[in-house]
């Protein structure tokens, strides 16, 4: 016991200064974060009247909780629930990835679901809060707040979450959605870049 | 005078046909589509002209359903022969059902956020196109030599090798929209 104890405690100490550079370093740490972020944000929109969720998440089953970040000031949330696969009428709100995968929703709060594209938010049991016009959560939880934000480019929408303060802070996640026709642009820079989060 | 309902959705349709184009992108967007299916490329065209006529009618209705815009107010188009107003059964203009058949438009083109009024598709001068490819790809640029690229990724929408090919051809890709080039990025 005490010998196979002095193994093991000889490993910890061999293997500590690799764990403490592990946690430590900023790239694997945002990269977790930004994979388990990517699975738990969608978009919701209604299509040909039915309630739509585009998620890079393929395990998501009947019933699983969302919370709906209604994206124009002042924002709000409401609650919804997956329901299926999705069915034809939730095309794809971008042709270029194809690991976006596609649920039927439907409400799950008395309130009618959003005609306008919202930020879906799945597998969140923490507090979102207001802040003045917009809505935020600690979605990775790091203690840091996650805002909301869309914005128009020539063709489609772009959503994203930042980290501390929208534009300023780190981007979290993005999610590009084809709409099929011209709208007036006016995204940043900043909202659009496809590489990174 | 017909009056504003979900039947205009039909009207004006999108194409996806570069024969719709306005020259010389026309010519400049099928030598460069040539050369990318002749490389082995896969080409999905989603929109190529956008009928102005079509942009009006998203954007009013829009307008009218959403934000509170007065259809009396709505300027003619020509060729566009429709009926913003619609009448109370006593005959007075009627806000509510006006609004409401404007909604139904909303509705049936699937918008979820305000339509501009113009555009390069508009124009003829965009093309929204989906590209992709496996492995390397072997293509002739404008100048008919072969280039490979070997970067990824492997779509129209990210490979800036694959972008400056386009652009070569005066097809000219804008960063912001993964499907979309055109005359001049924009």
């Amino acid at each position: 016991m005490s010998s196979s104890h002095s193994v093991a405690s000889r490993r910890i100490k061999l293997l500590l200064p690799f764990l403490f550079v592990s946690l430590h370093d900023p790239c694997t740490a945002a990269g977790k974060t930004a994979g388990t972020i990517a699975s738990r944000l969608g978009v919701a929109v209604q299509k040909s009247g039915t309630a739509c969720l585009y998620i890079h998440n393929p395990d998501l089953a009947n019933g699983s909780p969302l919370i709906l970040v209604l994206l124009s000031p002042p924002q709000s949330t409401t609650k919804a629930e997956v329901v299926r696969p999705a069915p034809p009428s939730c095309s794809s709100i971008d042709t270029s990835d194809a690991d976006l995968k596609s649920y039927e929703i439907r409400s799950s709060g008395g309130a009618p679901l959003p005609a306008t594209p919202s930020i879906a938010v799945s597998g969140f049991s923490g507090r979102f809060q207001a802040r003045g016009k917009y809505v935020t959560a600690d979605i990775n939880q790091d203690g840091q707040p996650e805002f909301f934000r869309f914005c128009a480019s020539s063709d489609g929408l772009h959503l994203t979450v930042w980290s501390r303060k929208p534009l300023r802070g780190q981007r979290r996640w993005h999610q590009y959605y084809y709409l099929g026709y011209d709208v007036e642009p006016n995204c940043t820079p900043a909202e659009t870049r496809t590489s990174g989060h | 005078m017909a009056l504003s309902g979900p039947q205009w959705a039909t009207h004006f349709p999108t194409s996806s046909s570069t024969d719709d184009l306005t020259e010389p992108f026309r010519s400049a967007v099928n030598r460069f589509l040539s050369a990318l299916r002749g490389a082995g490329a896969t080409v999905s065209i989603s929109a190529t002209l956008r009928p102005p006529e079509r942009a009006y009618l998203m954007h009013y209705s829009f307008r009218i359903a959403r934000e509170g815009f007065d259809p009396a107010t709505v300027p003619a188009m020509a060729g566009v022969d429709i009926q913003w107003v619609h009448s109370a059964p006593d005959g007075s203009p009627s806000s509510s059902a006006s609004r409401h058949a404007a909604e139904q438009m909303v509705q049936a083109y699937g918008i979820v956020f305000r339509p501009a009024l113009g555009s390069r598709h508009t124009e003829g001068n965009a093309i929204d196109v989906d590209i992709t490819w496996q492995g390397d790809l072997t293509i002739s640029n404008a100048g008919g030599n072969p280039i490979t690229i070997t970067t990824t990724p492997r779509s129209g929408a990210g490979n800036a090798a694959l972008q400056g090919v386009g652009a070569g051809f005066g097809v000219r890709k804008l960063a912001s929209d993964a499907p979309h080039w055109s005359t001049d990025g924009h």
